[in-house]
């Protein structure tokens, strides 16, 4: 696919960036005295949502949500090519899986925890689980749900959900990305693959667990393997990224974390910095004129739009100090 | 004091001695165990409210760590996480006799099973600031369950010794001096009696003559 013909979409997406919340906006929704306060920002924004019922559920995910299917539902119209909307909307492809999944193993009614919001509608997520089978999913996605279908009727492991939906989340992730055969989109699935493991690898290590445990969660859809990955957990989380990750285009921040940190590395600092890096990577690709990375940037931008929004209404409704509230926000699009 | 209603006889009155002697001892038997009750409830009392302030404390700061990392993503991500849950605890609640109080003594079991899965939840859509909550209620979860253990215990306690104390304070200040007076009646009584009976025999002695 030619890179002119994202020209239009990315035309598009400059007047959509213009309605994104500003630095500013932020600002004011963190030194609000409260929720309300907090809410009345938002009212000047494309987030539409009734104050008084936000007020008295303090369901935020709602409104939040809505606005995030909105412009995932306008951008599948209007990109050249869906699947690069996907590599961001399979998320909650997955997570809807994962839902349904558990639905049909425990028989649970678990349908208030589906979020309608993907190429493929609920409908045919729903027929592949009960079916087993579907035409219109991409066949990496049908085999990750026959194989955790498969499991969970061999050994009776609930968690079989959890473990095939993470792993084929990754493998379809790179699946698109090698399809969209585009240097910088496979550069980022790299970066965002890689990245994710080290994360996990370092929770896990946090958390003492085994090796087996490792090479079930972690991806081998990175550009760094999964049994190196492994090996290299046994001598701690400092020697996962001195011998694997210092050679990466991003090192220098990593290696921060480690120098500030000498023989352990503290799961939630490295999440920050992670989330910086890719933050970085995506602000370059805003700047690109042509192709599919601003779009890719854009839906990143929104996301994290989302979260902070919801992290300051959250933390105004449980009077969380403002300071720990800036200390979480995500990165911000924009100067 | 009101006096019992009963006939001044000499049955009655051996009766209402027996009794006074049965609720004397039952006073001094339910005082003693009053008293053991306190003592017991004191020291539990003291043991909850330490634990109680040290649980209160640690769960706020787990909870506010948790609403954090929460909000962090969204809410149906993390419902979806612990929507099933992946270890199951056995409650076997026996019971142990303080004073004649029954009060639970719960053992919590987790599945030997579910241990052997070190998959809590699903990694993708959490994040370590979630791990820390985690494991930070993990820690708190038996000392809370402890907590539940001795507050119910406490509860069972206090409503014992109110029991008790009622039972006491109607045996020192009711029953025993209803007792006490009756017996004093009846004897005035019957010494009343005694005394007619005598004049009426020296009357009618004296008639004769």
């Amino acid at each position: 696919m030619q890179d002119t013909q994202y020209k239009g979409v990315n035309t598009l997406l400059r007047v959509y960036e213009t309605k994104l919340l500003l630095r500013d906006d932020y600002e004011k929704m963190l030194r609000a005295e409260g929720l309300r306060e907090a809410l009345e920002v938002l009212k000047s924004t494309e987030y539409l949502f009734d104050e008084h019922d936000v007020m008295e559920n303090k369901n935020f995910d709602r409104f939040l949500i809505q606005r995030v299917k909105n412009i995932y539902d306008e951008l599948f119209e209007v990109t050249p090519d869906s699947e690069v909307i996907q590599i961001f909307s399979l998320r909650y492809s997955y997570h809807n899986l994962k839902v349904l999944l558990k639905q049909r193993f425990t028989g649970l009614d678990l349908d208030h925890l589906l979020i309608p919001i993907g190429k493929n509608p609920l409908s045919t997520l729903r027929q592949l689980v009960n079916a087993r089978q579907s035409d219109d999913l991409n066949p990496v996605m049908v085999e990750g749900v026959q194989l955790a279908i498969e499991d969970y009727e061999t050994y009776g492991r609930l968690e079989a959900a959890d473990v095939f939906m993470d792993t084929y989340f990754y493998k379809h992730m790179r699946k698109i990305c090698d399809r969209l055969n585009n240097p910088t989109i496979s550069q980022m699935a790299d970066v965002l693959i890689d990245l994710d493991n080290l994360s996990t690898v370092v929770r896990s290590i946090h958390q003492n667990k085994s090796r087996s445990f490792l090479h079930t969660v972690l991806s081998s859809s990175g550009s760094i393997s999964k049994k190196a990955i492994i090996d290299a957990s046994e001598q701690g989380a400092v020697a996962v990224l001195n011998q694997l990750y210092l050679d990466k285009p991003y090192a220098s921040r990593l290696q921060a974390v480690v120098n500030d940190q000498k023989d352990d590395l503290d799961p939630m600092v490295l999440d920050k910095v992670i989330d910086e890096t890719i933050d970085e990577l995506m602000e370059e690709a805003t700047f690109q004129a042509f192709g599919p990375m601003p779009v890719i940037a854009f839906l990143f931008f929104v996301e994290k739009e989302v979260a902070n929004i919801r992290l300051i209404l959250v933390g105004k409704d449980n009077q969380i100090d403002e300071n720990i509230l800036r200390e979480r926000m995500r990165p911000i699009y924009g100067p | 004091m009101a006096r019992l209603n009963v006939k001044p006889t000499r049955m009655e009155l051996s009766k209402l001695k027996d009794r006074l002697a049965i609720s004397t001892r039952g006073h001094k038997l339910l005082k003693d165990k009053q008293d053991e009750l306190m003592r017991q409830f004191i020291t539990l009392i003291r043991k909850n409210n330490t634990l109680r302030d040290e649980v209160e404390k640690e769960l706020t700061e787990a909870m506010k760590a948790f609403v954090v990392a929460k909000s962090l993503t969204n809410e149906a991500f993390i419902e979806e996480l612990f929507a099933v849950p992946g270890k199951s605890i056995t409650l076997d609640i026996q019971e142990k006799n303080i004073m004649s109080v029954m009060v639970p003594e719960m053992n919590f079991t987790v599945d030997e099973d579910d241990k052997q899965s070190e998959m809590q939840y699903g990694l993708l859509n959490s994040n370590s600031e979630l791990d820390d909550s985690i494991d930070r209620i993990n820690v708190i979860l038996p000392k809370l369950l402890k907590l539940s253990e001795i507050e119910k215990t406490c509860q069972l306690m206090a409503d014992e010794i109110e029991k008790t104390r009622r039972r006491v304070n109607a045996l020192e200040y009711l029953k025993i001096p209803q007792l006490k007076e009756t017996i004093h009646y009846i004897q005035m009584k019957l010494e009343e009696d005694e005394r007619a009976s005598i004049t009426r025999i020296m009357k009618v002695k004296d008639m004769g003559q």
